[in-house]
Parts: C-alpha cells; sequence; structure tokens
C-alpha cells in the first residue's frame, strides 16, 4: 500500500497545487487506509523526549509517503503549495482524530522566515525538518528580557573574518532540550540601540560554547530549555536576514506564530475536545454540555479568525498588529479547553482514578496532565497575552499611549 | 487590463461600483434612522435600483443591509424581507410581513394547533405569513389577513423598538415548509449576527472615544492599562465573531449560521460590558448614545435563537451527532 501512495503523491503533485480539495481527498483515504493509525492515536509517552522521538517517525513515514510536503517549496523538500495545503493537512490529521507531530509547531513558526530571509539555509536543511531528522529552536527571550524582548543582551560581535563570536544566555527555549539548531536573536549593535541593533542567525546545537540545559515544567516534562553561548563561532552564512535587520525578521516569524501556527494549534485542540466529547457521550456528564459547546464556539471563532491570516499569508500579504488578535483568541481558546477537560475529568486528573477505580495507563494520565501545564504557556509564550492587548489597544483600536 | 473589473471582483468579492453603493446604502439607513417609525423599506430600495444590486452582489447586498441598520439604528422590515425571500416561491402572492417565533420558543414557530402566535415587528399591515410548528417537529406555512389577528404592543428592553404580540385564529391551508423554514432560520440568523457585530462595533468605537478624551489623574483614562485591556479583550472577541459571520456568509449551513449567532450574541455582551465598565456614569445615561447600542442588542440577540438558547441546541446536537472515533465538525472552507 505505502509504496502505491508513494507514487501517487508523487505523480499527482500538479493536480494537488492547484486543487487543494483533491489534496483533502486523498490524504483523508491514505490516513483511513492506514494501519498504524491506531497505534499512532492511542500513542502516550512519559517523556517530552520519546514523545518526540515518536513523532519524528511519524514526521518520517507522512514525508517518505509525500504527504507532509504539500505546502512547502519544491527548493526546500516540499512539493510546492502554499499555507492553504498545510492548514488542509492540519485539519485532515484532526478529521481523522490523530495527534499533530509537535515538530510541526516549530516548523510552522520558523520555516517561512527561513525561506524568506535565508533561502540557502532553507533549502539545506528544511528538507531535514520535513522528514522529521532534525528540529529547530527559538532563542529569543533571555532571563532579563521576557516581554521587553527589544532588551536583550546576548551579543554577536564581528569576528573580523566574515563571521560572528556569539556570547550570552536564551532561555524559555520550546524543544530546546532535543533541538538540531536555533534561531538566534542576537545584538550586533550597541547595547542602547533596542530593537534597531539585533540580527538573527541560525547556529547549530551541537557548535563549541553552546550548552544546554533542559527545563522541566510543573509536569515533570522537560519541553523547555535554558541555552547558554560561550563564544560560539558562527559563520557569516549562518546570518537569517541583513545585519540590524533582525527585528523585521523577527515580525515576519511573527505573524507566523500568531497566525499560521495559531490555526495549526487549533486543530490540535478541536481533536482534544473530540475526545472529551467521546468521554462525555459515554460517561454521562450532562451538566457540562452546554459550557462545551460554548467553548467549542470559542475555538471555532479563534479558528475561523486565523484562517482569514492563512489566507492572507497564503496569497503574500502582511498581517502586522493584527495577528495579535489571532493570538489573544487562540491562545485563550487552547486554555478554555484545557480548563474544560481539567474539570470535566477532575477525578481521574487529580487521583487519577475513574469511578474510583485506578485507571491503568500512566503515560495516558500524565500525558493529560502535561498538556494542561503545557497549555498555561499560550497565553505566555510568543508575547503574552497583556503585550497583545497593548498592541490591540494602540494599533487596532488606537487608543493613547499607554501610561507607564 | 480589460479583464481587471472581473479579476478584482473574483479578489475581493466586490467591483468598484461597490463602494458607492455602499455608501448609498448607509446614507439611507441613517435618513431613516432619524425618524422613529418602523419602515417597509422595500419602496426605498427599488429606487437604489436594488434587484439589480441584489443580483450582481447576492451575498454582500444582503450583509450590507444589516450592517446599515445596525450601524443606523433604523426601524425596518429588512428581516422580514429576507425571511420571506426563502419562502416565498411557496406563496401564491407575495406577503408583507412575517409572524416571528416567541422569544421562549427560538427557532420553532408559536403557532400550530389552530393558533396563531407570535411577534410582529412593526405595525400591522397586509397579509402575514405564519410559520406553523406541525407534527413531529416539522414546519408548515399559511398566510393570513393582518385583520384578523390582535396585537398588543410589547413592553420592548429597547423602548423604541415596535414589536407586537399577535394572536388569532389559524384557519388558512398549510404548505408544508420544513426545509424552506430552516433555510429561512439560517437567513435570518446571518442577518441578524451581522447586525449584532455592526451594533458592537459602535458601542466599541464609542468607548474607545470616550476613554480617548476622559482625564482623570491627569492623563486621558485610555492610557491606563486596565480599560485599556478591558477594550483590547472585548474587541478581540468581536474579530472571532466577525471571522466566523464571515465564513458562515461564504460557506456556511444552518449549524454554521447558529454558531455565528450565538458568537456575535456573545461578543455584543462581551462589548457592551466592557463599553458600559470603562464609560463610567456616562455610559449609563440617557443623554449619552452608548445605551442605545446595547439595548438594540439584546432585542436583536432575543430572536431566532438567544445565545443562551444556541448553545443549547448546539450542546445537544453536537453529543447526538457523536459516534465512536468521529471528528467535530469543522467549519471553515477555503473555497
Amino acid at each position: 500500500m505505502s509504496r502505491a501512495v508513494h507514487t501517487t503523491v508523487g505523480e499527482r503533485r500538479r493536480d494537488y497545487v492547484s486543487d487543494v480539495a483533491l489534496y483533502r481527498r486523498d490524504f483523508r483515504r491514505y490516513l483511513s487506509d492506514l494501519d498504524t493509525a491506531d497505534d499512532w492515536r492511542e500513542a502516550f509517552f512519559g517523556t517530552a523526549e520519546e514523545g518526540l522521538t515518536h513523532d519524528a517517525r511519524v514526521m518520517s513515514q507522512l514525508n517518505s509517503a509525500g504527504w507532509n510536503r504539500l505546502g512547502w517549496p519544491e527548493r526546500a523538500g516540499g512539493l510546492g503549495g502554499n499555507e492553504i495545503h498545510r492548514a488542509v493537512y492540519y485539519e485532515e490529521l484532526g478529521y481523522a482524530m490523530l495527534p499533530i507531530p509537535a515538530q510541526q509547531w516549530t516548523l510552522e513558526v520558523m520555516g517561512p522566515t527561513m525561506l524568506k530571509y535565508a533561502p540557502g539555509l532553507a533549502e539545506e536543511y528544511l528538507p531535514a525538518y520535513l522528514n522529521g531528522s532534525e528540529w529547530w529552536a527559538q532563542g529569543f527571550s533571555e532571563p532579563e528580557s521576557g516581554s521587553d524582548l527589544a532588551s536583550l543582551r546576548t551579543r554577536a560581535v564581528d569576528d573580523g573574518a566574515g563571521g560572528y563570536v556569539i556570547n550570552g544566555n536564551k532561555i524559555w527555549t520550546s524543544q530546546g532540550p532535543t533541538a538540531a539548531r536555533l534561531l538566534v536573536l542576537a545584538r550586533t549593535g550597541t547595547p542602547e540601540s533596542r530593537h534597531r541593533g539585533l540580527t538573527m542567525f541560525m547556529v547549530d546545537a551541537h557548535s563549541p560554547g553552546v550548552t544546554i540545559r533542559p527545563i522541566a515544567l510543573a509536569s515533570g516534562r522537560r519541553e523547555l530549555a535554558e541555552v547558554f553561548f560561550d563564544d560560539v563561532r558562527v559563520p557569516h552564512d549562518r546570518l537569517v536576514g541583513d545585519v540590524g535587520g533582525g527585528w523585521a525578521v523577527t515580525m515576519h516569524l511573527m505573524q507566523y506564530e500568531r497566525g499560521m501556527y495559531g490555526y495549526a494549534v487549533l486543530n490540535k485542540v478541536v481533536t482534544e475536545l473530540g475526545r472529551l466529547r467521546a468521554d462525555m457521550a459515554t460517561r454521562g456528564a450532562a451538566a457540562s454540555r452546554e459550557r462545551f459547546a460554548r467553548v467549542y464556539i470559542d475555538v471555532m471563532a479563534a479558528q475561523a479568525r486565523t484562517a482569514t491570516t492563512v489566507r492572507k499569508l497564503a496569497h503574500d500579504g502582511t498581517v502586522g498588529p493584527d495577528s495579535s488578535i489571532d493570538k489573544l483568541l487562540f491562545a485563550e481558546a487552547e486554555k478554555a479547553v484545557n480548563d474544560l477537560i481539567l474539570d470535566v475529568q477532575r477525578e481521574w486528573m487529580i487521583t487519577g482514578t475513574r469511578d474510583a477505580r485506578v485507571s491503568a495507563s500512566h503515560d495516558e494520565l500524565d500525558t493529560a496532565r502535561a498538556e494542561w501545564w503545557y497549555s498555561r504557556a499560550a497565553t505566555i509564550m510568543g508575547g503574552t497575552a497583556e503585550v497583545q492587548r497593548g498592541i490591540i489597544a494602540d494599533h487596532i483600536l488606537g487608543l493613547p499611549k499607554e501610561k507607564r | 487590463m480589460g479583464n481587471s473589473r472581473e479579476e478584482q471582483k473574483a479578489a475581493d468579492g466586490v467591483d468598484e461600483s461597490w463602494p458607492m453603493i455602499e455608501e448609498a446604502v448607509l446614507r439611507l439607513f441613517d435618513d431613516l434612522a432619524e425618524k422613529p417609525d418602523h419602515v417597509a423599506i422595500g419602496p426605498r430600495l427599488t429606487e437604489l435600483g436594488w434587484s439589480d444590486i441584489e443580483a450582481e452582489y447576492p451575498v454582500e447586498a444582503c450583509e450590507l443591509l444589516f450592517r446599515a441598520q445596525g450601524r443606523s439604528l433604523a426601524h425596518t422590515d429588512c428581516l422580514d424581507r429576507v425571511m420571506l425571500a426563502e419562502l416565498a416561491t411557496l406563496l401564491d402572492e407575495p406577503a408583507d410581513g412575517m409572524v416571528l417565533p416567541n422569544l421562549a420558543d427560538g427557532c420553532t414557530p408559536s403557532s400550530g394547533q389552530g393558533q396563531v402566535n407570535g411577534i410582529l415587528q412593526g405595525a400591522p399591515r397586509g397579509r402575514l405569513l405564519v410559520p406553523v410548528s406541525t407534527a413531529m417537529g416539522t414546519v408548515s406555512v399559511t398566510v393570513v389577513d393582518a385583520d384578523t389577528l390582535t396585537y398588543e404592543r410589547l413592553d420592548t428592553f429597547d423602548s423604541s423598538m415596535y414589536w407586537a404580540c399577535v394572536a388569532g385564529p389559524l384557519d388558512g391551508d398549510l404548505i408544508d415548509a420544513s426545509t424552506e423554514w430552516n433555510r429561512a432560520i439560517s437567513a435570518a440568523q446571518r442577518a441578524l449576527a451581522t447586525e449584532l457585530v455592526a451594533l458592537s462595533d459602535r458601542a466599541l468605537r464609542i468607548a474607545v472615544e470616550q476613554i480617548s478624551v476622559r482625564v482623570q489623574f491627569g492623563t486621558p483614562i485610555g492610557s491606563l492599562q486596565s480599560p485599556r485591556h478591558a477594550l483590547a479583550d472585548a474587541a478581540a472577541t468581536l474579530e472571532g465573531a466577525r471571522a466566523l459571520l464571515g465564513e458562515t456568509w461564504r460557506h456556511g449551513g444552518p449549524m454554521s449560521a447558529q454558531i455565528a449567532k450565538a458568537a456575535a450574541g456573545r461578543a455584543h455582551r462581551a462589548v457592551s460590558d466592557a463599553a458600559l465598565q470603562v464609560c463610567g456614569a456616562i455610559g449609563l445615561t440617557a443623554e449619552h448614545d452608548l445605551h442605545r447600542y446595547v439595548a438594540r442588542g439584546f432585542m436583536i440577540d432575543a430572536l431566532c435563537g438567544s445565545y443562551q438558547q444556541l448553545e443549547a441546541v448546539l450542546a445537544e446536537r453536537l453529543f447526538d451527532i457523536h459516534s465512536p472515533g468521529r471528528a467535530l465538525p469543522a467549519i471553515i472552507s477555503w473555497g
């Protein structure tokens, strides 16, 4: 079966690029015939690292069959198409109630920006991202620069031979403990230059001088990392965008982090809500059904909003401050779903019991708890909800600047 | 360049004549809003060449009427027209108005068992179309003479509205209309949701203007974090509802229309609550405009299923259609 499908996706590439409904139909058929789908659907792991290893295998499988290559340009390991193909890819995984491989999240955030600002690096490394053999992490936040990103102090100094030497400290790096490469925003200007003196670099995680310290969330899972740079040498060809142009690169990336990633992650959220429905349908829980409907509507509204952004991105539009609305809506929807799961399945979440009996799967329980903890980060990472509200107040509502 | 009109229309759904149409309609509704009366808008639209406009822009034209109505607070029979358009093929001659379900009944006709019951917007007039609940949840329609009904003007939350409770004998022929009624309800829900979003836009704008000029502690209160964030949250909720509504207008079926109206009703509440808080005492007064957009929205939300009713209906539906392994229904269409 896999051989036949493999041939089909390659052969039908042009049809899929021009006809997204056809891509949807055939991908749906592939997933419904997939003999490993049940294992994939019910795969739960006790650690973040094991989860990523499993997801990398899923990426590899979908990549060799060709399905996750639609929506990415051929020069970077894709088969052509645009953001709408990627949206459909996530929708169909959701339709099949299959978990989206976690590498897709960081790929959605960083991939498009690499294609625009470092096409050579994108051609070199994105194929490996798409086939699951490597993934990357963002090095933006620092211990002293969270919401106030433009105050960051990690320095990159011209070494006089065309390269740079990076010194400093990044933190809250998602997928950082296992990432192969880091997208690092560093200061090349004066300490006072704020957002004007920043430059983006791609740094190999195994470069001499890079130290990665995994950070366990309250769930115990090592989802994040702190990264130390100690005289890390970066060649000139690892620049992403222009020297001093790091803020523009970051803003471009933010459109994807707030729009495209938002659309993708809402498909994961809908699948979680779908699993909750199955549980509620079999176990009564009638009292929570209206709240379930309200949360579903909020998720749909966030999805409709992010879909308008995906359409703009697919037509090469810029999104700008409007993406703060997307970010606020999808982050709050993600939290609302996880709160509903916590409240409806409280007995299981708190004591690991169902109807006063100890439940069998520890990994499933641990995963559910980890999802709840990680969902708390939705309104913190990528710019806190407070930062987004400030942007909306300034740039969309046109209110007077905030008094500080 | 010869194709540019078609190309632009394909890209935006509209072409360069659209802004002029939009301006004319907004002006018309602003004129109508000067008067307190409920207006039959047909003749005024005919003057604008409405049938051609509707033929060229079937979605945008309808959307525009309700956007204009929300913005202007005019009282018209636009809703009756939208619903009658879905039911017209069943009738031999056109009807002049529509008997809407009582609020407690949501989207289910209140007439049945020989009795007309429901709500009429505006004064009694001509021939009224009456939806009737028949056996097993089906719906039929009939037409009654307005003269045969009794009217009692309702004591409405927004006292500027003319809603009447109508009652009388139901003795005409019943025409089976379940499919058409569902379409009429979806059309009404899209229209009402559009009006709610327009009302919310106005309420939000009023609040933004108020806190931009109101000075306390030596600074406009719009520069203080708490009111800024309250309005930003409300604006985000409103944009979510607007995006859902856009999906519904373009591709939506019945569930999509219900969801869009529920979201618009919730968003109107969220915007109203935030606006009423940040405007302070002046926003609660009769001399300030805010209450007009708040109260009108409460009325509009109540028609054809309030957000609470629609959420309850949706909850039931989502669990009725559940089967093992089945995903929740999706809303987005990429067209």
